[in-house]
C-alpha cells in the first residue's frame, strides 16, 4: 500500500517535470519491462530496443496517464504490444495460425534430480524458456503475462485484445503445449 | 490428451481435461469442480494429465524476473535523458 502512495506521488512529481522522480518509477519497473520483452522476443538486443521504446512511451504519455495504480498494467501492455509488432515485422518464427508443433525436447539435462529441485539451475531455467518460444506469438505473450508475470486473466485478456474465453482457450492450449513439451522431466518426480 | 483412454471414456475424458486450467486458476463454477474432482478420483489417466500439466504451470509461475544487464540499464538512461532534452527544445 505505501509502495503504491509512494508510486503514486512520483508519478505525479514526474508530470511536474521532476526527472530523478520519473527515474526513480523507471528504476522500479524496468527489470519487469525487460523480463516480458525477453521471453516474449528471445534476444537480449530486441528486448532492449522494447525496455527504451517502452519507457520513452510512458515519459512522452505521463500527462495522458492517469490512475496510478495501474502503471504496471500500463507498462505491460506498452512492452507487450511493441514487442508483438516487432515479432510481427521480422516473422522470425512463423505466425499465429501456424499450428503447433509438437517438438521433442532436444536436450535434456541431467534428469536425476527432480525438476522442483533443480529449479534454480539456469540449465533447466533455459529449458523453460526454450520451450516458450516455442509457442505463437500471442500464445507466448497469455503465459508469459498470466503465468510467469501473475497478471490477472482478464488483465491479460485486455493487454491482447481477446475476448476471456478466448484468452482462456489460448493459455490452455498453451500450458498443454508446454506440458507435453516437458513431459520428460515431469514423470517420476 | 491422456494417451491411453478407451474410445468410450475418451469424449468425456477429452471434456474435462479442456477445464484443468480454470480448475487450475481456480476459475471454475463449484458444481464443475466437483464433477472434476470425481472424475479425477475415477480416472487415472486424466489424473496423470492433471498432474503434469500442474506441475507445467507451477514450473513457469516460478521463473523469476530477468535482471537487467548494467550496460542496457545504462543506456536506457542515456536514452531518456536524450529525450528529455529534445522535449525540452
Ligand atoms: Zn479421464
Amino acid at each position: 500500500m505505501k509502495q503504491q502512495i509512494d508510486q503514486d506521488i512520483l508519478l505525479q512529481q514526474a508530470r511536474d517535470g521532476n526527472s530523478r522522480s520519473f527515474n526513480q518509477l523507471v528504476k522500479l519497473h524496468q527489470s519487469r519491462v525487460y523480463s516480458v520483452a525477453l521471453r516474449l522476443l528471445g534476444s537480449q538486443s530486441e528486448a532492449e530496443d522494447v525496455l527504451q521504446e517502452t519507457f520513452i512511451a510512458l515519459y512522452q504519455n505521463l500527462h495522458h496517464f492517469r490512475g496510478g495504480s495501474k502503471l504496471a498494467t500500463y507498462l505491460f501492455r506498452l512492452a507487450t504490444n511493441f514487442s508483438l509488432m516487432k515479432l510481427r515485422r521480422s516473422k522470425r518464427r512463423g505466425s499465429d495460425s501456424s499450428p503447433l508443433s509438437l517438438n521433442v525436447i532436444e536436450e535434456l539435462p541431467d534428469k536425476a534430480a527432480s525438476p522442483l529441485e533443480s529449479l534454480l539451475s539456469s540449465e533447466f531455467r533455459a529449458v523453460l524458456d526454450q520451450q516458450l518460444q516455442k509457442l505463437p506469438a500471442k500464445d507466448r505473450a497469455v503465459v508469459v503475462l498470466r503465468d510467469i508475470e501473475g497478471l490477472d486473466g482478464w488483465q491479460v485478456a485486455k493487454i491482447l485484445g481477446l475476448t476471456l474465453p478466448a484468452m482462456k482457450s489460448k493459455l490452455h492450449r498453451s500450458r498443454e503445449f508446454l506440458r507435453k513439451n516437458l513431459s520428460g522431466y515431469l514423470k517420476d518426480s | 490428451m491422456p494417451k491411453i483412454i478407451s474410445k468410450k471414456a475418451d469424449h468425456h475424458c477429452r471434456r474435462m481435461t479442456a477445464a484443468f486450467s480454470e480448475y487450475l486458476d481456480k476459475d471454475l463454477r463449484k458444481q464443475l469442480c466437483r464433477k472434476l474432482e470425481i472424475h479425477l478420483t475415477g480416472c487415472s489417466d486424466c489424473r496423470m494429465y492433471f498432474d503434469t500439466l500442474k506441475r507445467t504451470v507451477t514450473l513457469y509461475r516460478s521463473l523469476e524476473q530477468e535482471t537487467l544487464p548494467k550496460d542496457t540499464e545504462k543506456r536506457l538512461f542515456a536514452t531518456i535523458k536524450l529525450a528529455r532534452s529534445k522535449g525540452k527544445k
